[in-house]
């Protein structure tokens, strides 16, 4: 019940063909814009710029550790990645429909492709995130450097979650309206302009129980610890949280893979 | 509407291939009809058979033409070729490398310049970068739009993309070419020089499977033809006269 296809070139290119795709995301995006790669940039500072005045003036939050614009564009930038690798990731198997009816291609591609288009554009963004340290005259902490496997868990978390969004998309056209609202849920659990500790004690307990479940929180919390090197909130050690995240990027992995691989085979059918 | 046996290896082995698809019988408008259809075990999906138990084989060197009325499963029997789609039953093998030229241009984005999608084409069909960097002019100049380059493809006429996609697909020599109707757009010069090439492709031992409705194009480029006709297989053999047989069909029985 299988057309096996013993080929030898059709496979071998993947990463070509992958480094092709987000090239090609890139292109696009910025083709005919005069400022180009330069919004990669310009749009999560402009976005904190908003942000902070809002908070700040407005509702008046204020953090005794550092900045506020800083503690805002860390949360931001991370969790971009996993907002729009996500959403990305959706619906790329129903947009790469014209090319998968008709050419043998590796499906994964596609929603990979999305997810590590999210990945260069946060790189771009690390431009803002410095000029904002600049601006505040902080030094980030060496730690930093340890920011690059925290990265990698991320994309590997981000990857699962995508692989299972994309392929249940294929068959359910309403997680596309879902995910969205879902998106901002997650968003809002997720500290980004508001500190964790401020939950505890709210009375709020089941909140802060929920958001310390929340994978994202941890990413996170660790990526800010990491980049200021202030303390991380709730007591925990670095060594936990890189523990936590890790098990959340591996179980996301292997849930999202082997949803995909169950999957794609019933993509062409529904597409 | 048995095989011959022969000694060469086959390219292509098709065995009882069948595929089935699921349509909905009648549309269900609201998600309580669909309960209730549920419940009734109402919920039925007609089955459509579009291709029933097919088994054949493609030789080593042969031009093989597939020949059916429309919907008569022609495409579908070349999508499970191409490993796009599985099987519902049977099997199908392929040995060696596969050069689709099912619908020229399907991975191209409209977007972006001529140049940059032949990479980005050249990628999908498994090539790397220095072979399409060292085939770039060889590409170009089969297609004869050097001057059009850096040009999005949105702006290009579909048989100047046509002239693209071919040049791109049969830059290798694959172990087996599809070709589905696709020689039918581009001007009259460049189909003969499509024709040449295949024709080129052939002589180096290439293996093609073409579908055509040109019983023409058929007799002339194949020695060998299969006819199936509303999923079923009617006739396999010398192309003459599978080609006659068609023609005289007179769309009844």
């Amino acid at each position: 019940m299988s057309t096996k296809i013993k080929q030898g070139n059709n496979n071998k290119n993947s990463m070509y063909l992958l480094y092709n795709l987000v090239s090609k995301e890139f292109k696009l995006k910025y083709r005919r814009s005069v400022l180009g790669v330069v919004w990669s940039m310009l749009n999560p500072l402009l976005m904190m710029i908003v942000m902070a005045l809002v908070f700040s003036n407005i509702f008046r939050f204020s953090f005794d550790m550092y900045p506020f614009a800083i503690y805002l564009i860390l949360g931001q930038t991370f969790f971009a990645i996993f907002q729009e690798g996500t959403v990305g990731a959706m619906r790329s198997i129903i947009d790469a429909a014209p090319l998968i009816q008709k050419v043998y291609v590796e499906k994964i591609i596609f929603p990979t492709e999305k997810i590590l288009f999210a990945v260069v554009n946060f790189c771009f963004s690390m431009v803002a995130v410095v000029l904002v340290f600049f601006f505040f005259g902080i030094v980030p902490s060496w730690r930093i450097l340890f920011a690059i496997p925290l990265l990698i868990l991320l994309l590997i978390f981000t990857l699962g979650v995508g692989y299972l969004v994309s392929a249940l998309t294929v068959f359910f056209r309403d997680i596309e309206h879902l995910w969205t609202v879902l998106m901002s849920v997650w968003y809002y659990m997720t500290p980004i302009f508001w500190p964790y500790d401020a939950l505890a004690g709210n009375g709020l307990e089941w909140v802060y129980n929920v958001v310390g479940a929340n994978p994202m929180y941890h990413f996170v919390a660790c990526f800010r610890h990491l980049a200021t090197g202030i303390a991380l909130p709730s007591d925990a050690s670095l060594t936990f949280e890189f523990i936590f995240c890790g098990i959340s990027a591996v179980v996301a992995l292997a849930v999202g893979l082997f949803a995909f691989k169950k999957l794609e085979k019933k993509f062409i059918l529904y597409i | 509407m048995s095989e011959e046996i022969t000694t060469t290896e086959p390219v292509v082995q098709v065995s009882n291939v069948s595929v089935v698809f699921n349509i909905a019988n009648e549309k269900i408008q609201s998600l309580k009809e669909y309960f209730i259809k549920a419940m009734h075990r109402e919920l039925m999906f007609r089955e459509f058979i579009a291709v029933n138990n097919v088994s054949f084989q493609v030789n080593k060197g042969d031009v093989f033409g597939l020949l059916g009325t429309n919907g008569s499963g022609k495409s579908t029997m070349l999508k499970v070729i191409a490993g796009v789609l599985e099987p519902s039953k049977g099997t199908c093998e392929v040995r060696g490398t596969i050069s689709p030229l099912i619908e020229l241009g399907a991975g191209f984005d409209m977007e972006l310049t001529a140049r940059e999608n032949i990479y980005l084409n050249g990628a999908l069909l498994g090539h790397s970068r220095k072979f399409l960097d060292d085939h770039l002019d060889e590409i170009i100049d089969f297609a004869e739009l050097r001057d059009f380059m850096e040009m999005p493809i949105k702006n290009y006429s579909s048989g100047m993309v046509a002239r693209i996609a071919f040049a791109i697909a049969t830059v290798t020599e694959p172990d087996l070419l599809i070709v589905d109707e696709v020689l039918s757009v581009g001007d009259f010069l460049f189909q003969k020089k499509c024709e040449e090439r295949i024709s080129a492709m052939i002589e180096h031992g290439t293996t093609v499977l073409i579908v055509s409705h040109s019983t023409d194009q058929i007799r002339r480029l194949c020695n060998r033809c299969m006819w199936i006709e509303k999923g079923n297989l009617r006739m396999i053999g010398d192309a003459e006269e599978v080609c006659d047989a068609y023609s005289n069909y007179d769309g009844v029985s």
